[in-house]
């Protein structure tokens, strides 16, 4: 069975391309990402400018560090809080699909039940990548303004992990965007899971086991834990192994690709 | 006879509710034909599985003679239910996705749209549409490939009069070509006009399939009446081609021939032979609805 992934990337795109909303969320997108880097930046710099070395080892503390090598980890860490923009695309863009009964209009066509949900999962990896090229670039620019001319690909690893996060994140909104099927519906599930329920869940397991154990099993919170707030600060709420926090994340993954390809194929349209 | 499709024994239940039962039934290639049944009867079920957007839960489809594949419905001109179309997008934008869906290098778009009437609305978003406009869309997108078969779910569905005649007309210049044509109706004249075998379902079961001649043949009625004469019945049911008498309204008698067999003349020059003086003889047509109420009750 050929999939023919080029194929239903171009049917993707000829959908997407016309949509205004998608448009206006990349630019805020964009925008917001650019800013909040701008926003810490900027307050950093004061804090260095004042000369005070309690207030510049604060400043670095809770603004992070723009320089290189540490600015891949900053940059990811600050631009993560704006992932809920590409998962709205995603969830608008699928519930469209259910709204205009497209859905059903697609395999009528001659689509595969199966190439619909891939070429939706595959625009939504295509997403992520371009989010993540965003942060790299963002990376570099605020890393070679920030330093005295240093420049180390060192901390690199982390555009690597934002990566696998905003797969995580938009993959998590088009599994939400397939089950509920209404837009309203899914983008406030999403935004509120996301923001208080998915760390809440996350500390209560971990309270109840007295472990880190529901910062790895949570489907957001682990995805964080690849770009975790600043070291200091981690230390307060308890330390998580990275690699173990890939590992799950990628595990997620494949069950996102999975669980709506599975789904999909079975149920009526 | 080379089957454009195959059903055996489809079935699709919704929970206790059986929307198909053993539904078997054959298209030859070539032919119109039309699926005709009251509202919930099943028509848009059968189609529904037909075209994979259902899930069966018994029995098989066969499409152009093999297991049903998304490539055989590529090549099916399908208009199901409501036209589906994304709001945002033109009627040009909207056809080229389908195109691309359907592996139609360069379609012919303009030209579809003109066979619908609809080329100087292409550049308006769906979304600004009336209903018939819509409808127009989705079977211009039927039209995408030159498919050589077509399925519609009630394609005159909010069309003005002129539109359902356009419609008809398109339908009709499709089967001249020698598409096959498959189409849903619980229109009983469109169906007569257009269609040449009928298929017809009634709370899920197919009860009638055939050539349209057959299946919605209609009787010729000869409403008879005569003063004093209750034995009439008896003294006519002799007539030459007639099948039946029954009671009509108002103590008048139906007299019921073969079509195109009733001949008043002779009736009225039999009954005066029987020793009976008729005072109303008239030749009634019956309707399409009473033999579709009498097929589906």
């Amino acid at each position: 069975m050929n999939l023919n992934i080029p194929h239903l990337l171009r049917i993707e795109w000829m959908k997407v391309k016309n949509y205004k909303a998608f448009w206006i969320l990349m630019i805020l997108f964009v925008v917001s990402m650019i800013g909040i880097n701008y926003i810490y930046w900027y307050v950093k710099q004061q804090f260095v400018a004042s000369g005070d070395i309690a207030a510049q080892a604060a400043g670095s503390m809770i603004f992070g560090d723009f320089r290189f090598p540490a600015v891949f980890k900053t940059v990811s860490q600050m631009s993560s809080w704006l992932l809920y923009f590409p998962g709205f695309i995603v969830i608008f863009h699928t519930t469209n699909e259910f709204t205009f009964r497209t859905h059903r209009q697609n395999i009528i066509d001659g689509l595969m039940r199966k190439q619909f949900v891939v070429a939706k999962l595959a625009g939504a990896f295509l997403l992520a990548l371009v989010c993540t090229l965003l942060i790299l670039l963002t990376s570099l620019v605020f890393g070679l303004i920030s330093g005295d001319g240093y420049f180390s690909l060192e901390g690199l690893q982390y555009i690597g992990f934002f990566f696998v996060q905003s797969c995580v994140y938009i993959l998590f909104a088009f599994t939400l965007a397939l089950l509920v099927r209404r837009a309203a519906l899914a983008v406030g599930i999403f935004f509120i899971y996301g923001l208080i329920f998915d760390y809440l869940l996350a500390v209560w397991i971990s309270r109840g086991t007295e472990t880190t154990l529901g910062y790895y099993l949570m489907p957001l919170q682990v995805a964080d834990e690849l770009n975790p707030p600043l070291a200091e600060l981690k230390k307060v709420i308890g330390s998580t192994n990275q690699w173990i926090a890939l590992g799950i994340s990628i595990a997620w993954l494949a069950f996102y690709c999975f669980f709506p390809i599975r789904k999909f194929e079975r149920e009526d349209l | 006879m080379a089957f454009v499709l195959e059903l055996n024994g489809l079935t699709k239940h919704y929970g206790n509710i059986q929307a198909l039962r053993q539904v078997s039934l054959e298209i030859p290639q070539g032919t119109v034909y039309g699926i005709l049944g009251p509202n919930g009867s099943g028509k848009t079920t059968m189609l529904g599985l037909i075209m994979n957007i259902l899930q069966p839960t018994g029995g098989s489809i066969r499409l152009f003679g093999e297991a049903p594949r998304a490539d055989h419905r590529q090549k099916i001109g399908t208009l199901l239910e409501t036209p589906n179309f994304y709001h945002y997008m033109n009627a040009v934008q909207n056809l080229q996705i389908a195109a691309a869906i359907k592996g139609v290098t360069n379609p012919d778009i303009d030209g579809v749209l003109e066979k619908v009437n609809l080329l100087q609305r292409k550049n308006s978003a769906f979304q600004t549409y009336s209903l018939g406009m819509k409808q127009r869309l989705a079977i211009a997108s039927c039209l995408l490939g030159d498919p050589q078969v077509m399925v519609f779910d009630e394609p005159t569905n909010g069309l003005d009069p002129v539109g359902i005649a356009e419609i008809r007309d398109l339908i009709r210049r499709l089967a001249a070509d020698g598409k096959t044509i498959i189409m849903a109706s619980h229109l009983l004249d469109e169906v007569e006009k257009v269609c040449s075998h009928v298929a017809i379902l009634k709370k899920g079961v197919l009860i009638a399939a055939g050539h349209v001649d057959e299946i919605l043949a209609q009787d010729d009625l000869v409403e008879v009446s005569a003063a004093n004469t209750p034995q009439l019945p008896e003294l006519l049911k002799a007539l030459p081609h007639c099948k039946q008498i029954t009671a009509g309204d108002a103590g008048k008698w139906l007299l019921h021939f073969e079509q195109g067999t009733a001949d008043l003349r002779s009736v009225n020059e039999y009954s005066f032979q029987q020793g009976i003086v008729l005072d109303h003889l008239l030749l009634k047509r019956r309707s399409l609805e009473s033999k579709f109420i009498e097929l589906t009750n």
